[in-house]
C-alpha cells in the first residue's frame, strides 16, 4: 500500500468516526446501533493505521491480497446489517399498521 | 405542583397478578396515586383495569417497558406530581416500602431513590446475582458511586428527573441510565427493602434474554456512556 493511500484511508476512517460520534452525541442513535457503528468505524481506523494486520489476517484465511480480505469483510458486515435492518423495518411496519387501526377503532 | 407521589405500574399481560397487586397497593399505601400502563396487553389486563376503575394509560400497541414507563413519566409531568416511582405489576414489590423511600427522598434531596435488597444484606452467590455484581462493579468503576442493587426496578424519581424522562426518549428505566444520570450529576440514594418472588405469570428473562441484557447494559455503561 502506498504512503499517500494509507494517509487518505486513515483520514477517511477518522472522519467517519467523528461523524458517527457527533450523531451519537446529538442522541439520534439507539444504543445498540451506536455500538455497531462505533466498532465498525473503529475497525476501519485500526485497519488503516495497521495495514500489516489486514495482510496477516488475509494470509491466514487464504486470501491472495489484503485488499481482497478487506472487501469481503466490509461486504459481509454490510449484508448482515442490511438484512437485520430489513427485519426491523418489517416489525416497525406491522406496529404502525396496528397503531393506525387501533386509533381508528377507538375513536 | 402537588405533593403527591405517583406509582407507575407497567403491565403487559399481567391478568393473573394485577388485581392483587393494585388492591394491596391501595390498602397499604392509600396516599400514593397510581396509574396502570397497559402496554398493549392481549389478555384481560385492560378489562381488569376497566372493571375496577383503575387509572389506566391504555397503549394501543405494545411498545415495551421503556415506552410504557416513559408514558407514565409524561403523565406524571403533565399532572404535576412531585415524585414518581416505578412499581411492578407482578407482586414482587411490596407497597410498605414506598413510604420509607419517599421519606428518604424528602430528607436527602436525592434525585433518585432506589429500593435496594442489598443495603444491609449481602448478595447471594448465585447465577442470578452474578450479573448484578458485575453491573455494580462497572458502575462503581465508571462513576465512583456504589449502587448495591442496580437492577432493582423499584426506583423513585423527583420532579427534576420526571421532567428529564418525559422529554428525553433515550432514557430507559435500566441500570445504564442510572449510571449515565450519576455521571451527569444526579444524586442517587438507596433504601433497604425486601421483595417477593413473582406471584404468578411468566418472567420476561430467560437465558438468552439475560445474556443479551447483560451485554447491552455493560457495553452501554463501559463504552457508549462517554459519548452521551
Amino acid at each position: 500500500m502506498t504512503g499517500p493511500l494509507r494517509i487518505v484511508l486513515i483520514v477517511c476512517a477518522a472522519c467517519s468516526l467523528f461523524f458517527i460520534v457527533r450523531r451519537l452525541k446529538k442522541n439520534q442513535l439507539d444504543v445498540m446501533d451506536t455500538i455497531f457503528w462505533l466498532f465498525l468505524s473503529l475497525s476501519f481506523v485500526v485497519l488503516a493505521v495497521f495495514p500489516e494486520l489486514a495482510a496477516r489476517l488475509a494470509h491466514l484465511l487464504g486470501f491472495q491480497a489484503a485488499s481482497n480480505f478487506v472487501f469481503v469483510y466490509v461486504i459481509a458486515v454490510l449484508v448482515m446489517r442490511d438484512f437485520s435492518n430489513t427485519v426491523k423495518i418489517a416489525a416497525l411496519r406491522k406496529k404502525i399498521n396496528a397503531l393506525i387501526q387501533e386509533i381508528a377503532l377507538r375513536s | 405542583m402537588s405533593n403527591k407521589v405517583l406509582a407507575i405500574i407497567p403491565a403487559y399481560n399481567e391478568e393473573e397478578c394485577l388485581e392483587l397487586t393494585v388492591e394491596e397497593l391501595k390498602a397499604v399505601a392509600p396516599d400514593f396515586d397510581f396509574i396502570v400502563v397497559n402496554d398493549g396487553s392481549t389478555d384481560a389486563t385492560g378489562d381488569i383495569c376497566c372493571k375496577n376503575k383503575y387509572p389506566m394509560l391504555d397503549l394501543p400497541v405494545n411498545g415495551g417497558l421503556t415506552v410504557g414507563f416513559q408514558a407514565g413519566m409524561k403523565y406524571a409531568a403533565r399532572n404535576g406530581y412531585r415524585y414518581a416511582v416505578q412499581f411492578d405489576a407482578d407482586g414482587q414489590h411490596m407497597p410498605d416500602v414506598l413510604e420509607s423511600m419517599r421519606a428518604k427522598m424528602d430528607a436527602s434531596n436525592a434525585d433518585i431513590v432506589i429500593g435496594s435488597r442489598f443495603v444491609q444484606f449481602k448478595k447471594e452467590h448465585s447465577a442470578r446475582m452474578f450479573g448484578s455484581r458485575i453491573i455494580t462493579f462497572i458502575i462503581k468503576l465508571t462513576t465512583g458511586k456504589r449502587v448495591s442493587d442496580p437492577t432493582s426496578g423499584l426506583r423513585m424519581y423527583n420532579c427534576r428527573m420526571i421532567e428529564l424522562f418525559a422529554h428525553d426518549s433515550s432514557l430507559n428505566p435500566e441500570p445504564e441510565t442510572i449510571a449515565h444520570l450519576i455521571r451527569k450529576g444526579a444524586k442517587v440514594e438507596e433504601v433497604q427493602v425486601t421483595m417477593r418472588e413473582r406471584q404468578a405469570g411468566e418472567s420476561y428473562l430467560n437465558l438468552k434474554r439475560s445474556a443479551a441484557y447483560m451485554i447491552r447494559v455493560c457495553t452501554s455503561i463501559l463504552f457508549v456512556q462517554w459519548f452521551r
